[in-house]
């Protein structure tokens, strides 16, 4: 964090830099997983969208090999229709 | 001999027997083919992310099997002639990487 005194923006600057890294990537929160396993439905949905689309890795945390593997993953699990390719986007 | 993973979806609708029969016939065209199979892993029905022939639901069904790489496309296509059979994957299994590619 920046000691940058900033009277008018400190709030925003604080409240910004609290929301930052609060989400966890999402293999950190899932823990040890078997990439390869397209047939662990519960742990791949976490690395999908809303709209069920693949997570990129700033959001996963996977290494760019790992992140490979995942997607190829996901997409084996898509053709046997155990994830989506698309889901309809629910506003609030 | 290689390892592979098949994943079958089946008819939904189909009453305890026809599965029966459905399975029967898979796990004889498997032999035909020379496979050998480790382990079946049933989910029976099952509600899908998607609709497979405009149905929500589907019969899954995965064997473990061991057989010859050489003549996968074969079996594949015949197994999707079937009336009943939805959908077919032949997958590579490699029990020997999974540790190595397990995330942490």
């Amino acid at each position: 964090m920046s000691n940058r005194t900033n009277p008018k923006g400190d709030r925003q600057d604080r409240e910004r830099s609290v929301r930052r890294g609060r989400k966890p990537k999402v293999a950190a929160a899932v823990g040890a997983f078997d990439l390869t396993d397209f047939k662990n439905v519960e742990v791949l949905r976490r690395f999908l969208s809303e709209t069920g689309k693949i997570l990129p890795r700033r959001r996963t945390g996977l290494s760019a090999q790992e992140q490979r593997k995942l997607a190829r993953t996901i997409k084996r699990a898509r053709m046997l229709g155990l994830l989506p390719f698309t889901e309809k986007l629910v506003r609030k | 001999m290689p390892q592979y993973e098949i994943g079958i979806i089946l008819n939904p609708n189909l009453d305890g027997a026809q599965a029966a029969l459905e399975k029967e016939v898979i796990k004889s065209a498997l032999e035909r083919y020379g496979a050998s199979i480790k382990n079946v892993d049933d989910w029976g029905n099952r509600r899908l992310a998607y609709p497979i022939q405009k149905d929500p639901e589907g019969n899954v069904v995965f064997y473990t099997v061991e057989m010859a790489g050489n003549n996968n496309a074969a079996l594949e296509r015949e197994l999707r002639l079937r009336d009943h059979v939805r959908r077919v994957t032949i997958i590579r299994d490699r029990p020997e990487w999974r540790n190595s590619q397990k995330k942490k």
